[in-house]
């Protein structure tokens, strides 16, 4: 399967996450479930900057009702 | 009483506190609408009947309010709807979809009121390429940047900058129930990564010039007003070219020059935006570089951290708003009786 160019400093990232995180002396989260990345210093909530909520790409591509 | 909507989301505190509390001293009632406790906690109806104007209201918690009352709107954040999880998955979706969709309908009829600001202005300027675009134009300094998919150009661009450029992304890569959002993180782009540059032809990325930073600037703008805190480097790490994974932070007051505060204030008026939180950062050789701007960027932590007055500004804001519209809609009526 192919990844996009992005997906090498994701997963770097992560690892460097999970670094930090066995050096605080707290258990690494497993590779699929992807760690919280944004710890910041904002307040109160620092990783809700969007005006809305909604997930990319359009959730209205979701919405079909599908009863079969 | 006249009232202020308030649009935010049910785990929202301390600035929309802040905000209310403020407005409520000016001798004004709020409506706080918890955007994602509609439609299962919060009713609006909107009804026509022939040869009628229609008839809007708004009912939480039991009180049903004619939105006739409402003279302004902040727009802080607008979430998508909690759904009960005891309904059918079939339909849960589309409830959602639909509800959003109808929510955004309902507040794009309230145009004759004062907005902090407007809907539209406000997703208009998250779109990072416009206001790249805008502040670009009234001479305010920012990183060379390539927002591009083509490994070409990126090469090219790497080669130019000799080397030191950096990546992000412009959306988060999820969002979770409570909110937050996976982030891509902003990383220097090494020789190593390019072995690969030919992927990106599936993800378009934001390319910048990488810039040393003496201080960040978080700057929130409000009505012509400036509220800076920065970052210095005795609290930066100048290796991670993201400040977001620097954990622990202390903010000071900052300041920024005249000059740049007269190009944002051009710039903000350009976009029509009265509220907006922007990332500066200062180099080593004092010069200003615009990152970006967050219409509706965060600012309690300023607030907070350095007591800098901004729910007070938003709240004056508003309400000096209302009584300009105030003034305009009596002169207008009177004018109208004068030409009868």
């Amino acid at each position: 399967m192919k990844k996009p160019f992005f997906a090498n400093f994701l997963e770097n990232q992560v690892n460097e996450d999970e670094i930090q995180q066995v050096k605080g002396g707290l258990t690494p989260e497993s590779a699929t479930k992807l760690p919280d990345l944004d710890q910041t210093m904002k307040y109160p909530s620092d990783n809700d900057e969007g005006l809305q909520t909604m997930k990319y790409p359009s959730d209205n591509d979701e919405g079909n009702i599908n009863l079969m | 009483m006249d009232i202020i909507l308030l649009l935010t989301h049910s785990r929202d505190f301390f600035t929309i506190d802040n905000v209310e509390a403020h407005i409520n001293k000016l001798g004004y009632k709020t409506l706080r609408i918890n955007t994602d406790q509609y439609p299962t906690q919060i009713n609006l109806d909107f009804e026509i009947k022939q040869h009628n104007s229609p008839q809007k209201t708004i009912s939480i918690g039991g009180e049903e309010i004619n939105v006739k009352r409402i003279k302004a709107v902040w727009l802080r954040r607008i979430w998508s709807p909690e759904m009960p999880e005891d309904i059918d998955p079939a339909y849960s979706k589309y409830c959602s979809n639909e509800a959003s969709n109808n929510l955004l309908n309902f507040l794009h009829t309230l145009n004759n009121i004062f907005w902090l600001d407007h809907l539209e202005y406000t997703n208009r300027a998250e779109n990072k390429l416009y206001q790249m675009e805008q502040a670009n134009k009234f001479g305010i300094a920012m990183p060379n940047t390539l927002i591009s998919n083509n490994p070409d150009k990126i090469l090219k661009f790497y080669h130019q900058n000799k080397g030191n450029i950096i990546t992000k992304m412009q959306t988060v890569l999820s969002v979770s129930m409570d909110g937050s959002g996976q982030s891509f993180r902003t990383s220097k782009v090494n020789a190593e990564d390019l072995e690969n540059l030919s992927s990106v032809q599936y993800c378009p990325m934001i390319f910048q010039t990488e810039i040393l930073k003496k201080a960040e600037y978080r700057v929130v703008y409000v009505d012509g007003e400036f509220f800076s805190g920065k970052i210095t480097t005795d609290t930066l790490d100048n290796a991670s070219p993201d400040i977001k994974s620097n954990q622990s932070v202390s903010w000071e007051i900052g300041s920024l020059p005249q000059y740049l505060c007269e190009q944002i204030s051009r710039f903000m008026e350009s976009i029509e935006l009265r509220f907006g939180v922007m990332d500066i950062v200062e180099t080593p050789s004092g010069e200003f570089q615009f990152l970006e701007i967050n219409p509706v960027g965060e600012w309690g932590m300023l607030e907070k951290e350095l007591d800098l007055p901004i729910s007070h500004a938003i709240a004056k804001t508003i309400v000096k708003q209302i009584k300009i519209n105030e003034k305009d809609t009596i002169n207008n009526a009177s004018k109208r009786q004068f030409q009868h």
